[in-house]
This record gives structure tokens, sequence and C-alpha cells, in this order.
């Protein structure tokens, strides 16, 4: 079997390589993220089985837990390292074609680190190793979003630089005290000791540490600078940004308050937390005229989703919590791409510039609608049996309460359909004034996007075929013991 | 005439030289002594940027040219993973195989010694890169701006 610290060192090392490669031939260079991305959906494909029936602990420099680091590859990092191969590849697919200005090869190379910064953090079980790679991923994603070196471009990037750097600077602090607390920083060995210590410090490590993670993984309030990066990068930047980056800093969130601090009490907060940042995503992509902010404003509004439903913290839940991240990923990558070629096509993100493109480029129109589909959570889609594992999960309990938050949840769900609806509307019923030729992306940008179309539909159709994944998932959350037992064995 | 004054600029061909042996000596005994391949990497890379302070890009490019320093870059990590990778033959990656030699000698705790240099490499024309990266943006956005204030 393969050994799973090949997932971080083969993409970093062909990270370093593109700059040597872009010396030769610039044109060459740009499919290095493509191999790596494959190679990282293949090892993760094959290492799925053995992975699911007993997660696989990595030791590294072969000391032993809890004095090396080590990686933990159980259902919870298979399944994100899987999700960020498959969206990784696909998006670099699509960026052969459309990345082709500017200084190409660091775009290259900082996407790559990017994703490694991404599989780093998910596999990782090692708090300050997560630091590390949580760094990697947020650095990197700072400068592309400057990418294009615009006002714009520089101007929000600057802005998610000082809040991601906040929230680093929060995280190490509250990393330093979890040190001083235990003396430790792997997870499994923090776990253990977690239970007996004293309650106010650990909190306050708790709360840092949060609060640090919590403005990558866009939780309300400290999102504000999401829809600015998300707007002014590439699209196949933002594409990467909503469907990667995000979600990884909410799997941090979530493996440290369900696995490091064992938080239940925690949860309840997150539940409402959720909630409010769907509410408040919702309403703002609702008031928006520019199609990539509208776009990023549907990402905060869908991690709200996706934290209400995992702080349930029920075993249907939490599945239903991962299937919406699973379906998240592949629609908001695709909305982001086919929103990208339309954008380049009308020249403007007005979506009220998007008149016309259903019959002007039908096929990535279809593409979009698509997407947008599955998001809101029609069926044959993949959004739609997501949303219905979510709201049956939370159902399951009974309470009024989050009955209640369920009602609120199926608002923020109207609101969305509203304004989806509304740029489909635009898109194929409305004629536009100006040209009216076929103008397509170009076919290799259709294929990542149509192979997405694809994986939305299967998964729609058969939604069995990941829930024993996500099933697995979710009791890795659940039953602490048994990744603290695996760890320390 | 580019850079600083006289008196700077024959100070600074004076100390560069002995910069970078220190800045080798840091390295090489990083495992014997306090300081390391990051230590060291960026007190060479000091010297460099000394003399980008006090001659000007072109001489210091003479010495370290982009290319050649993004070359070191590269070739830095790639020799710190392949060197990490050999461990992976005795079972753990990162785990130290090479020889352990006698103790308190220059030759010894195994792979310490070519980690330090990769990473003297690494880090060393990094902090070159970023540093030149920031005086040509700099220059740059001034010219931008006065060339908005003209317009």
């Amino acid at each position: 079997m393969v050994s799973p610290v090949l997932l971080i060192v083969i993409p970093l090392g062909l990270a370093f390589c593109v700059p040597l490669i872009g010396m030769v031939s610039k044109r060459f260079a740009r499919f290095v993220p493509v191999v790596a991305c494959l190679f990282n959906l293949v090892v993760s494909v094959q290492l799925l089985p053995a992975v699911l029936s007993k997660p696989i602990v990595v030791d590294l420099g072969g000391f032993g837990a809890p004095f090396s680091i080590n990686l933990f590859v159980g259902p919870v990092g298979i399944l994100f390292s899987l999700l960020i191969a498959l969206a990784g590849f696909v998006v670099s697919l699509y960026a052969l074609a459309y990345i082709d200005k500017g200084p190409t090869t660091r775009y290259h190379t900082l996407y790559l680190l990017l994703l490694v910064g991404a599989t780093g953090v998910v596999l990782t079980g090692d708090v300050f190793n997560l630091f590390v790679f949580f760094e990697i991923l947020c650095i990197s994603s700072y400068v592309l979003v400057a990418y294009r070196g615009d006002k714009d471009g520089v101007e929000s990037a600057v802005k998610y630089l000082i809040q991601g750097a906040l929230g680093s600077a929060l995280l190490l602090t509250g990393i330093g005290l979890l040190y001083g607390l235990f003396g430790t920083l792997n997870m499994a060995h923090i776990a253990v000791q977690a239970g007996s210590a004293d309650p106010i410090p650990l909190f306050v490590a708790m709360a840092l540490i949060v609060v640090g993670l919590g403005v990558e993984a866009a939780i309300f309030p400290l999102n504000a600078w999401l829809p600015d990066a998300h707007s002014s990068a590439p699209s196949s930047i933002s594409a990467i940004l909503s469907g990667i980056a995000i979600e990884v800093g909410l799997y941090a969130v979530v493996r440290m308050v369900f696995t490091v601090f064992g938080a239940s009490s925690m949860l309840s907060f997150l539940m409402f937390l959720g909630v409010l940042t769907l509410l408040v995503g919702e309403l703002c992509a609702f008031a928006q005229s520019n199609i990539k902010r509208m776009l990023a404003y549907s990402s905060i509004g869908q991690i709200g989703l996706i934290i209400f439903a995992i702080a349930i913290a029920t075993s249907g839940s939490i599945t239903g919590g991962f299937f919406q991240l699973v379906s998240h990923t592949l629609s908001k990558a695709l909305l982001f791409l086919a929103a990208g070629y339309m954008i380049y096509r009308s020249g403007s993100m007005d979506i009220s510039s998007l008149e016309g493109m259903g019959k002007r480029m039908p096929l990535t129109a279809f593409a979009f609608a698509v997407g947008a589909f599955s998001l809101v959570g029609l069926p044959p889609f993949a959004g739609f049996p997501s949303k219905l594992l979510i709201i049956r999960g939370a159902l399951a309990d009974g309470g009024a309460l989050l009955a209640l938050l369920v009602g609120l949840v199926l608002l923020g769900t109207v609101i969305e359909g509203a304004y989806f609806f509304r740029v489909i509307q635009t898109v194929f019923f409305k004629k536009g004034d100006g040209e009216t030729a076929r103008c397509e992306a170009p076919a290799i940008a259709l294929v990542s996007m149509f192979v997405l179309v694809a994986l939305i539909i299967v998964i729609g159709v058969y939604p069995s075929l990941i829930i024993g994944v996500l099933n697995s998932a979710a009791s890795e959350l659940l039953v602490r013991a048994d990744y603290i037992g695996r760890v320390l064995g | 005439m580019k850079g600083m004054t006289l008196i700077v600029k024959t100070i600074t061909d004076f100390v560069v030289g002995f910069i970078v042996v220190f800045g080798a000596y840091i390295v090489l005994y990083g495992h014997l002594t306090p300081g390391g391949g990051f230590a060291g990497g960026v007190i060479i890379a000091c010297a460099f940027i000394l003399l980008m302070l006090a001659h000007g890009k072109d001489v210091a490019y003479s010495k370290l040219s982009e290319k050649a320093a993004h070359v070191l870059d590269s070739a830095g990590a790639l020799a710190f993973l392949l060197i990490g990778w050999f461990g992976v033959t005795a079972g753990f990656f990162f785990m130290n195989t090479f020889g352990r030699g006698e103790a308190f000698r220059l030759l010894s705790s195994g792979m310490i010694l070519p980690l330090n240099i990769a990473i003297a490499f690494k880090v060393g024309s990094s902090l070159f890169l970023v540093f030149s990266a920031l005086a040509v943006f700099r220059r740059r956005s001034f010219r931008a701006m006065i060339e908005d204030e003209l317009a």
C-alpha cells in the first residue's frame, strides 16, 4: 500500500519543481498541477477501502506518537483529501485555458502550495503542524487573490491578509496556551488530558483557536474579508477558495471542537452561529448585483448550514453536513468556473450584463444552471439528498428549538432559491441587446465543468455511493475515544 | 554614482566575505552549537542584501542573479524533501537513517547536517528574493504614484 505521506510530499515537491520547469518551458509548467492533483486523486481513491476498514496512523521520523508528528488518515481525512484532489484537478484543468496572462509559473506554484496546505491540514494529527499547513494555505491564497495585480485584487488581498494574519496570531496564541497547559502538541494526547484540565485556561485556549480558525472558515462575524477576496480573485481561484479553503477552515474548527476539546457544551453555540451565518450570508447574497459577490455570500450561507448540521452532533445530521459539504464543493466550484467564462465574455461582473448568455454560450450556461439548482437543493442534483439528510437529522431529535432553527434554515434556502432563479432567468430568458453570436468557453474549460456536472448528477441520483464514507466520517467525529486509541495505541 | 557613499561601499566590500563565512559556520555547526540552517541562511542572505543596499541592485545581482536565487530556492526545498524521503527506506518519512558518526564532531547526527544545508539554501535565497521583490515593488509603486499625480 502507498504511504499517505505521499499525498503531501509529491504535490509539495512538484510545487517546487514548477519554477524550475517554468525556466525551461512556461507552457509545460502549467501541466504540473494537473499531474499532481491526478496523483493525489488516484492515491486517495486507492487508500479509501483500507481507511474505511481501519484508520491509518503514520508516524514521521519513527519515534511514535506523542513524540513525533503523526498523520491521521481516517474517514474524515480521506474524504477531505479526495475532495481537495478532485476540485484541484478540475480547477487545474480549467486553469490550463483560463490562466494565460501574467506570472503564470508563480500561479501554478502557489496553486499547488495552496492544495498542499489544505491536504496537510486535513491529514495531520498535530496541532502545531496544523498551524503550519494552515499558514501555507492562507499565505498562498493571499497572494493568489492579488494575482491580477489590479487595484481591487490588491485591496481585497490586503484586507484578507490583515484579517487572516490576526486570525493566525490568535490561533498561535491558543496553541501556545495548549502547549503550556499540557506540554504536548499531539491532538490525541491533548484530547486525553483535556478532560482533567483546569477549565478556564482550557476555555481561553479553545476560544482563541476557534476564533482564529473561524476567520478562514468565514463564520459570522469573522467573514468580512470573504466577499471581496472571492470576488476579485481570478475565477479559478475563487472556485478553490470557496470550494476548498473555507471548508478546510471549517474542518479545523470541527476537529478542534469535537476531537481535541470534546466540547459538547460549545455545540449549541455553534448551532446558533451556524444559523446566523446562514441567514446573514443568504440575505447579503440576495442584495448583490455583482455575480461573483453573490456567489461569495452564498458560500457564507452554505458554510453556516454545514456548521449548523455538524453542530447538532447526531450521526444523521453530521452525515448530512458532510454531504452538504461535498455538494457545496462541487456546485460552488462549478458555479465559479461557469461564471468565470461568462464574465470573461460579457466583460462585466454585473448580473444584468449576463442577459442572453443562454443563447451565446449554452453549454456554460447549462453548467451554471446545474450548479445553481444543486446548491438550492432541487432533485435530482447532489444538493437535494444533502439538504434532506440535514433536515431529517435535525428533526429526528425532536426539540422545539431545533424545529424553529430548521424553519430558519428553510427560509434561508428559499432566499437562496430566489436569487439563483433570478440569475437563471437573466441568463436564459432575457434577451441581451448586444451580440448574439455563439462564443462558447474553450473545450478544456467545458470538460472541467462537465466533469463536475456529471458528478453532481451522479451523486444526486445515487447518494448511496458516498453515504458509506460520510457515515464513517460522522462516527469518527462522534467517537473520540476511538481516535485517541488509534493514535496512542 | 549608484548606491550609498564610498565609505559604506568600502566597508561593505570588506565585511561581506566575513558575513558569508560566518553564515556558513552557523549552518555547518547547527547540530553542535546554537544556530542551524534557518539562522545561517538568514545571515548569508543578509550579506547579499547588504550588497544590494550599498551598491544597488546591479552589483548584488552580479553576485547572485535573480534566476540563480530562484533555482537555489526550489533546489533547496526539493533537496530537503528528498533527504526526508531517504528515511522511508528505513520505514518512516524523515527517519534519521544516515550514519550517526562520532558525537560532537562535524560529521555526526546523520541527516541533520544535510537538512540544515538544504534549509540554508532555501531560506537564504528566498529572503534575498523577498528583499529584492520589496525593493522593486516599492520603486515601481512610487513611480506609479508619481505618474498618477502627473496625469
